[in-house]
């Protein structure tokens, strides 16, 4: 890391890059929830299934987040672990209406959560119940339980419910991500590249 | 899918009637409305929800008491005007709390109900029904009996004018100019009319009307009479409803209808691919919840429900889900919203804390004073006597704005207080003399905390009247007491009814004299319960009663000068006979009665009693049995032995011995409605048999149809 760099930092004029690794099922919301989280004009209209994975970036007050959109289909799901090298930190994206997957869903996770490059790193997870705005959804904390999230012990994480369509709920997540990669790893991962 | 929804409390206001909220129309879709309501002290209250804050768009000064609050406007426009009916005058504001209308009505009583539709005005006091249009009288009518809410099927869907008005006698009288064109009966009193998915439904002709006994139905009102579409009958929901508003809360894109009712229970229905409505939410809130509509308060995009309660709280029922966030161990964790909240309110505790002791220690002083007199502070009570008719027992529900510390139950005719479940007060009864005072019963019931509506169930004899008082205490300082006094009436059992059959054995007592109309009047009224006291217009009536607990009937026709009583049941005749008498001679007028006894009517009488009676005492019988079948159960481990009868009676042990426990009241009552109409069947021939009942009772201990028939006959 350069003097300019560190400097720019310090005085608050570059903000600290962080890799974020987005999961969940497929129809979980991923690529809304990462295109309401980026500027106004930089938002695409329109929302296609990814394919593969997409690599996007969006700014909060102090961290500059680089998020690799990965696809949730069944067939690329393969995929995720060849990123997890990479990720500081996970954003876990659940489908709060569809109680049908939330079993599936599970699984996804904890064979996340075994695996050998996440397993003993302390990286941050958030939840993002999303489709809260749907009548039959459940709330956060009973996906929560329906996750057996209390079992995660060695990480620090976090559920929000939230809306992706209308935003809501975004802000406080994406707020206590910052708060926790800053507090996590404090540029430790770079170091160790 | 079943419906959840959440509790949000907004704002309190003052103590609220029946529909006097409203959400004012959304500026666009989704968006969210705000609330205008107004409460007893005639303060007009608007206001909106912003970040969880109620911030209030306008607020009038104090005046009279709001009776009714309705939106209107130009037609096809979206009705934001604000009218209130307050007094006898009607005000109207707009939606920035600009009053641009003050029409005083000159009528003598206040205005009971108002619909408005356009430049049209609908009003009701108790009596009285006006129409006007751009405050100009067009027309009028003088009901029979209580308007308690009035409608019109809507302007601009149906091209004639069509007021209804529900009234207390269980009909809707539908309406053109000043007259009648038909009415239509409803099972029980309608409190509360609305249109059928806000405008009126397919044809704009249906409306929606809820009872005060709980009934909720559906009546297409044609131009020549009313359809039937449906009916939901009120199994055990108990509470009277007092609002109806049409909204899709569901979200199925068919409007549900949403009810409040007067013991705090919200409830949900839908439609179902028949048209028929299913229930799909119910929620029970501790007093009676006075308005309700469907909109969006809280947070935009959320749909909810919007009620205001007796006591004036406004509150919400929404979509939107309570806890958005958490983490690990944060189970206990308050959110933030909870805890600013919980701070505010003890930093407005502590300092209003503080004022009261000093206005306490200052009030302290001033009682000291000689010439000084101490105001008692009022309050009001929201009070309902009415009769049940599938258990022939008064109930009674007093509620308060505050809570309530004690209620005594005082009265001076024999009556039985029964247990209601909800109720979670304690009664004491205290021992009365009945013979040095004249108290039969004094019961003290004390509430629990935050007890602001208490329910008691009454059971009075026929034949027995007098009045019972309540002394109601809330929970404030200084305490207080009001009075409230209740008649229970000769007749007490006795309901309106709207036909009779004739062809049953009548018995007939005829009155003539010197009275004039409204003193016979005056007298029916004291004697029979659902009578308005109004003498009714024209110079002869007819009223029709139906006893609920033996189904006699009694018709009543009477005139100036004269008053014909019909009716199955000779103790009937002879309680109508002695009340009528004593009344009379109160007046100090002269009464010719003649009466007219049917042998058959006592038979008649005796086979209606008899399947009561019957199964009253197989009950008995099967209950003596159960505990020994029991202990058979426990030793054998089945009961494939047992005879099938047995077996059966065992399935349905726990149902017989609940019935049970209300037995010997049933037993007793019966009994004394039998030794009752012996002793009245005599008392017409001029005998006293008072002598032959320990023989009676002894016949009804081992009872037989035939033997008591021919006992009946012979002494």
């Amino acid at each position: 890391m350069g003097l300019l760099d560190r400097l720019s930092r310090l005085l608050g004029l570059k903000k600290k890059e962080v890799h974020v690794l987005c999961l969940g099922l497929d129809n979980s919301g991923k690529t809304t929830i990462i295109n309401k989280l980026k500027p106004s004009n930089a938002q695409s209209q329109d929302i296609v299934p990814t394919i593969g994975f997409s690599i996007e970036k969006f700014k909060s007050s102090s961290l500059s987040f680089t998020v690799f959109d990965m696809s949730g289909q069944g067939r690329y799901r393969n995929l995720w672990e060849h990123y997890y090298k990479d990720g500081q930190a996970i954003i876990f994206v659940i489908d709060s209406s569809d109680r049908l997957r939330m079993v599936v869903a599970k699984e996804e996770l904890d064979t996340l959560l075994n695996h050998p490059d996440i397993k003993h790193r302390r990286i941050p997870i958030l939840f993002f119940a999303n489709k809260m705005d749907l009548r039959d959804a459940v709330t956060s904390v009973k996906v929560s339980q329906l996750l057996c999230l209390e079992n995660i012990k060695d990480k620090p994480w976090h559920i929000c419910a939230s809306d992706a369509i209308k935003g809501e709920g975004l802000q406080e997540g994406v707020d206590w991500l910052q708060e926790n990669t800053l507090q996590s790893d404090p540029g430790c991962e770079d170091m160790k590249r | 899918m079943d419906l959840h929804l959440h509790r949000a409390d907004y704002l309190q206001v003052g103590v609220t009637s029946q529909k006097t909220m409203k959400l004012l129309p959304a500026a666009r879709h989704g968006a969210t409305q705000k609330v205008v309501v107004g409460d007893h002290d005639g303060v007009v209250l608007c206001f909106g929800m912003k970040k969880g804050e109620a911030v209030a768009v306008f607020k009038t000064l104090p005046g009279q008491k709001v009776a009714r609050l309705e939106l209107g406007g130009l037609l096809n426009m979206p009705q934001e005007k604000i009218f209130i009916a307050a007094g006898s005058e009607i005000r109207g504001f707009t939606k920035r709390g600009k009053q641009f209308l003050s029409f005083e009505t000159n009528l003598t009583e206040s205005i009971k109900a108002m619909h408005i539709s356009g430049s049209d005005l609908f009003l009701s006091a108790s009596y009285i029904y006006n129409h006007y249009c751009d405050c100009k009288d067009q027309h009028y009518y003088l009901s029979g009996d209580k308007i308690n809410d009035v409608i019109c099927l809507p302007a601009e869907r149906v091209p004639r004018v069509t007021p209804v008005l529900a009234c207390q006698d269980r009909l809707l009288r539908v309406l053109q100019g000043s007259d009648v064109v038909y009415e239509i009966e409803v099972p029980g009193p309608p409190t509360v009319l609305a249109l059928h998915n806000g405008n009126g439904g397919d044809s704009g002709e249906d409306l929606v009307f809820g009872t005060s006994d709980g009934k909720l139905g559906l009546v297409q009102i044609t131009a020549s009479k009313p359809i039937h579409k449906w009916e939901i009958r009120n199994e055990k929901k108990r509470g009277g409803i007092l609002c109806v508003d049409s909204f899709d809360i569901v979200g199925d894109g068919v409007k549900d209808v949403l009810v409040g009712r007067d013991d705090g229970t919200v409830e949900v229905y839908s439609f179902d691919s028949a048209n028929e409505p299913v229930l799909r939410f119910d929620q029970v809130l501790s007093e009676s919840v006075t308005s309700i509509q469907g909109g969006c308060v809280g947070k935009d995009g959320y749909d909810e429900i919007v009620l205001s309660t007796y006591s004036g709280w406004v509150t919400g029922l929404t979509t939107e889900p309570v806890h958005r966030e958490s983490g690990p161990g944060e189970e206990l964790k308050l959110n933030q919203e909870m805890q600013s909240k919980i701070s505010s309110l003890r930093s407005e505790l502590e300092h209003l804390q503080y004022k009261v002791l000093q206005e306490r220690e200052k009030d302290q002083q001033a009682s000291q004073s000689s010439k000084a007199r101490s105001a008692a502070p009022s309050f009001s009570i929201n009070d309902k006597f009415t009769l049940n008719t599938d258990d022939a027992s008064y109930s009674l529900i007093l509620e308060v704005q505050t809570a309530i510390d004690n209620v005594l139950i005082q009265s001076d005719v024999p009556i039985d207080l029964l247990d209601v479940d909800k109720n979670s007060a304690v009664v004491s009864f205290s021992s009365c003399d009945s013979e040095s005072s004249d108290n039969f019963l004094l019961a003290t019931y004390r509430c629990q905390a935050n007890t602001t509506r208490l329910e008691l169930k009454i059971r009075s004899i026929e034949g027995q009247y007098g009045t019972l008082q309540a002394y109601v205490t809330p929970r404030i300082h200084p305490k207080t007491c009001q009075v409230r006094q209740y008649l229970i009436r000769p007749l007490s059992l006795h309901q309106r009814s709207h036909c009779i059959d004739h062809d049953r054995p009548m018995n007939t007592l005829t009155l003539t004299g010197q009275f004039s109309f409204a003193e016979v009047h005056s007298w029916v009224v004291f004697c029979l319960p659902e009578v308005p006291e109004k003498p009714p217009a024209g110079e002869c009536v007819t009223f029709h009663f139906q006893n609920t607990f033996l189904d006699t009937q009694l018709e009543s026709t009477y005139r100036k000068g004269e008053g014909v009583f019909k009716s199955d049941n000779i103790s009937t005749i002879s309680i109508l006979k002695d009340v009528l008498s004593k009344e009379a001679t109160k007046k100090k007028i002269n009464l010719n009665i003649s009466y007219e006894i049917n042998e058959g009517s006592v038979k008649h009488t005796l086979e209606l009693i008899h399947p009561k009676l019957e199964y009253q005492l197989l009950l008995a019988k099967k209950v003596q049995l159960i505990d020994a079948l029991k202990e058979l159960q426990v030793h054998e481990g089945n009961t494939n032995f047992l005879i099938p009868e047995y077996r059966c009676i065992l399935e349905e042990a726990d149902q017989l011995q609940e019935e049970y426990k209300k037995q010997p009241a049933h037993l007793e009552r019966l009994y004394g409605m039998i030794t009752d109409l012996f002793i009245d069947k005599f008392k017409f021939k001029g005998t006293n048999v008072k002598t032959k009942v320990p023989l009676l009772l002894e016949i009804l201990d081992s009872y037989d149809q035939n033997a008591l028939i021919a006992f009946f006959d012979a002494a």
